[in-house]
């Protein structure tokens, strides 16, 4: 195939991609006419890449007992200049 | 003239130059280019993100054989990625999930509910940034994400700001630029990406889409830059997502001087710049100042719009293949080409309970605690102390603002409970529901049939299938109250649950009447709220309380809209008439991230039951939620719905009334400030906020939290009131879009030391259980060298009798600079444990670019020869200590080589691989 051709082609090419970029723009604008829907699209979107839209969280109704946890009392980090 | 669709010859051969390549070839060389990577994989795992030239191989490996087509198109997603799927190459694409105050998946949180950030800040501590990072990271990851949309460094500049909750920074750079690094460190480390925000100048939410923020290059390199460069130099993070405001002139995300110059130029970022929201408006634009990826729809950086850009070279193929080896850099050095991580169920949520209870110990600012009338300080508590409790925010759930950062708690410990739970006996602490706005809770009575007297539950409720109330009603039935949920079609309360049946709530063509009569358990004035997605008003005994035009505030997310209205004083036991009319105009009010559609009443007293002076003490729980705060709007400086009122009364009948705030930022106090027993800000405290303001509350933690921000008298004292007087001016039709940061580099405190004006509570104040003692300041040296660094040392001591934190502050004051500067900036903070007695000697470093002045017209950082003044103490305006620093020798800093923060810092702020988990 010689570079004219060549050229050609991936103009061809290029258009189509293009057009089917385009395409898909004109139907993403026309299922989401807020930026609401989008939003909660979006949100949706992820959780099924993520797959966690499978899996469950367990939520209390009620406040829950307080932790047993010592309080930490750790310094901050020291911050002297090492020689 | 050249067709702008036909390429420049050197750009035609590039992209033909793969066409040749038989399939045998393509597919050998691909083959090996996966045993490569799968190779490479086992090496680059071990610690995230990797760096390096095995890094950059591969990058450059995968973008050499992309076509163009590819690479446009790694740029954008439009399927829920973050960053594409290129699947030729394994690469499936990422996910990213908000994540300021807990990991928001399936429209709820997936593990923790954290503190807000804000209240990150207030904790002054390394140990606590590090310690969320890592918490969420791990919830991110499990949770199947690759990377979190947060930290957020934007400074406190108003009061008003909608999002105040989602920054780490409080009004200081350099809280931020310590504090966020940190953040970044943790969650990094757990191979998890962050998302420094919001690039840059986003100070405001009001009209945030169309606002131009006017600001000099000198106030935007020493307040607005520091956070965002910190996370650069000192945490490589993974990306910056650039917002949606535009920043004199152009859009944050078309913003080619912030972007390419300084973010990727002068401070060398190799990570990705993302787009907020759809937030690139102009394709050549957007993809000319460096955003890398067009998220979440994808509309702008198509082939149709940039390629012909490219054809004639106004774009350069540079430009096109940086954002994709950025791109392709994210996923190679996290590993996320082979090893993606997949959701599974959270097996260890304790961590995130830890790091939550942990923060909100740490984060809350006791502001006050006078001595009561047996002479003693009202706080801490006697376990025994008989507490009234006032305020819906102790009954609920901790809260959260509206918007992205809404996080709902799983499991959660309420502020009643925690007091409740921690009291030697739970009965000592009585809720006063009857002083607390709830729409489940409030008392609603009918007419008894055939009589007048008033002993029927509920609210008799007429709908329209119209907005103007005209006709007969579609629907006529007696309501258990008003708390109606059009998206989930229930009307819960604590009478009784109804479904929304019958009707047809439609927006644009429903509304509503309701009609009771209500019967006041305290004589007084009375406090109303209604919130809904549409307009309404309120009258009680045909006298107009409230109203609502029902004009959102924000043009993007929009939260349904609650206003509160007094009454003229009732008398206990009579009975008044109520009627709201509520009308559903739009349908584009949010049911998610805290928003509502639907419509809900409430009532309560506002003046206090004559018994209250019995208790012991009177904790009121008040401030802001998701009803009046978060994304898209700014709200405004008084406390919402009355509360101030409230406050003030039941302080005169018992005061040792104790004051607990809640939001992302400061209200006004002013009113009620100097009388009330005590007051602590609680910011949003995360799911275990309830019990570590109980632990304060009866003294079994010493409150060691001190404020990033300033509170103000006043909100015309606030620096940024010139230009910033009110939030309502950037609603509606005629909403103004500009804003200009007039105060320039005197923002907060800064601000005030300029007039000499003394704020309600200063920047970095906060009140201990016990007392400290500052002394022996010394400097290593008196003379600060050219890229050394000066270790600052002196000695903390507990003066008082109970263990506790202390934050110390180290400021820096230029003697007779030869420009203008603040009289002071803070430069160094330290946070040690002290047992009563204990005293420990700490160190803060300082070096140049503590001493030094953003210069424009050399783009560097300066120090002048001369003195500064090096103040350390407790607060801002408490700084006891001080010592003379000398520079013999102007310095010019490069901004590329400068660094927020110096070196030991640097370090103490880096997370190592032993610590995840």
């Amino acid at each position: 195939m010689n570079r004219p051709m060549l050229s050609v082609c991936s103009v061809v090419l290029f258009g189509a991609c293009s057009f089917a970029a385009v395409a898909a723009d004109s139907t993403n604008t026309q299922t989401s006419d807020s930026a609401e829907a989008v939003r909660a699209q979006v949100e949706k979107q992820r959780d099924q890449l993520s797959g966690v839209d499978k899996v469950a969280v367990p939520t209390s109704k009620a406040s829950s007992a307080v932790l047993d946890a010592p309080v930490d009392t750790g310094d901050a980090p020291v911050l002297v200049q090492k020689p | 003239m050249t067709d702008p669709r036909t390429p420049p010859s050197d750009l035609r051969q590039r992209s033909v130059s793969a066409f040749p390549m038989s399939a045998f070839k393509h597919t050998l060389a691909l083959s090996l280019l996966s045993l490569g990577v799968l190779q490479a994989n086992l090496a680059l795992a071990a610690v995230t993100p990797a760096t390096g030239n095995a890094v950059e191989a591969r990058v450059s490996s995968i973008l050499d054989n992309m076509s163009q087509s590819e690479k446009i198109n790694f740029t954008r997603v439009n399927d829920g990625h973050m960053i594409p799927s290129l699947l030729k190459w394994g690469i499936k694409g990422t996910t990213a999930y908000d994540s300021s105050m807990g990991v928001h998946v399936n429209n709820a949180t997936f593990g923790a509910q954290y503190p807000s950030q804000s209240a990150l800040a207030a904790t002054w501590s390394i140990n606590r940034a590090k310690e969320f990072g890592l918490a969420i990271a791990y919830e991110t990851r499990i949770s199947g994400g690759q990377q979190m949309l947060s930290p957020g460094v934007n400074l406190y500049r108003t009061p008003f700001n909608g999002r105040s909750a989602e920054y780490a920074s409080g009004e200081d750079p350099f809280i931020g630029a310590v504090l966020a690094p940190a953040v970044v460190n943790g969650i990094q480390a757990q191979g998890i990406q962050a998302s420094g925000k919001h690039y840059l100048a986003n100070e405001q939410e009001a009209n945030r889409q169309a606002l131009n923020v006017m600001v000099d290059e000198r106030t935007l390199r020493e307040l607005y830059l520091p956070g965002f460069e910190s996370m650069v130099k000192n945490a490589n993070v993974a990306s910056i997502m650039c917002g949606f405001n535009k920043i004199n002139g152009d859009y944050a995300c078309e913003n080619h001087h912030l972007i390419t110059e300084v973010l990727k130029g002068e401070w060398g970022y190799q990570g990705t710049v993302i787009s907020d929201f759809n937030a690139i408006h102009d394709a050549f634009k957007g993809a000319w100042a460096g955003t890398d990826i067009d998220m979440p729809s994808g509309l702008q950086f198509t082939e149709a719009n940039l390629m012909p850009y490219v054809w004639s070279g106004q774009l350069s193929q540079n430009v096109i293949d940086d954002k994709v080896k950025r791109n392709l850099r994210a996923i190679v050095s996290y590993d996320f080409q082979e090893n993606l991580n997949t959701a599974k169920t959270l097996d260890h949520p304790e961590y995130g309970q830890r790091a939550s209870l942990n923060m909100a110990r740490e984060s809350i600012v006791l502001l006050r605690n006078e001595n009561t009338a047996a002479g003693k300080p009202l706080l801490p508590l006697a376990r025994d102390a008989k507490i009234a409790v006032i305020g819906d925010w102790a009954y609920q759930a901790p809260a959260s603002p509206f918007g992205t950062a809404n996080s709902p708690p799983n499991s959660y410990v309420t502020e009643l409970s925690g007091l409740q739970q921690l009291a030697s006996s739970s009965a000592n602490v009585t809720y006063l529901s009857e002083l607390s706005l709830n729409p489940k809770a409030s008392a609603w009575f009918q007419p008894a049939v055939g009589s007048n007297n008033v002993n029927n539950a509920g609210v008799k409720a007429e709908y329209f299938a119209n907005t103007s109330f005209s006709g007969s009603p579609a629907a006529t039935r007696v309501e258990p109250g008003v708390n109606l949920n059009w998206t989930t079609g229930t009307n819960e309360t604590n009478a009784g649950t109804t479904a929304v049946s019958g009707f047809s709530p439609t927006p644009g063509a429903f509304s509503a009447r309701y009609t009771a009569t209500i019967k006041p358990t305290v004589s007084g004035a009375q406090v109303f709220k209604v919130r809904a997605d549409g307009p309404y008003k309120l009258w009680v005994n045909d006298e107009l309380v409230l109203q609502s035009d029902g004009v959102p505030y924000s043009g993007d997310v929009v939260n349904a809209l609650t206003t509160s209205g007094k009454t003229a004083a009732l008398v206990a036991g009579k009975s008044y008439s109520v009627k709201l009319e509520y009308q559903r105009i739009q349908g584009n009010f949010i049911p998610a991230l805290g928003g509502v559609t639907g419509v809900q009443m409430s009532w309560a007293a506002l003046r206090p039951p004559k018994d209250l002076s019995k208790y012991d003490a009177v904790v009121i729980a008040t401030g802001s939620n998701y009803e009046h705060e978060g994304e898209g709007s700014d709200h405004g400086f008084e406390l919402p719905d009355q509360q101030a009122e409230l406050i003030s009364f039941v302080t005169k009948a018992n005061p040792n009334t104790i004051v607990v705030m809640h939001g992302g930022g400061s209200a006004d106090m002013q009113p009620w400030a100097n009388k009330v027993g005590a007051s602590l800000q609680a910011w949003f405290p995360g799911q275990q906020g309830g019990q570590a303001l109980a632990e304060i509350l009866f003294g079994k933690v010493n409150p060691s939290g001190k404020l990033p921000i300033t509170i103000d008298k006043k909100i015309e004292d606030n620096p940024s009131y010139a230009s910033y007087p009110d939030p309502a001016a950037y609603r509606g039709d005629n909403a103004l879009t500009e804003m200009t940061y007039s105060e320039g580099l005197y923002m907060g405190y800064r601000g005030y030391d300029k007039k000499h004006a003394k704020p309600l509570y200063p920047f970095g104040y906060g009140l201990s259980y016990t007392t400290f003692g500052y002394s022996d300041l010394k400097l290593s040296t008196n003379v600060m060298a050219p890229g050394s660094t000066v270790d600052v040392t002196f000695t903390v001591t507990n003066t008082g009798d109970k263990a506790g934190f202390e934050v110390a502050q180290l400021y820096v004051h230029p003697n007779n600079p030869a420009v203008d500067r603040p009289e002071k900036e803070l430069k160094g903070f330290t946070k040690v444990y002290l047992q009563p007695g204990e005293s420990k000697t700490v160190s803060i470093p300082i070096d140049s670019r503590s001493l030094a002045y953003y210069v424009e017209k050399t783009d560097s950082w300066d120090v002048d020869a001369g003195k500064f003044k090096i103040l350390v103490g407790p607060d801002s305006e408490d700084l006891p200590l001080d010592r003379t620093l000398i520079t013999l020798f102007p310095e010019h800093l490069t901004t590329r080589d400068s660094n927020p923060l110096p070196l030991p810092l640097r370090k103490a702020v880096q997370v190592s691989a032993s610590q995840t988990y």
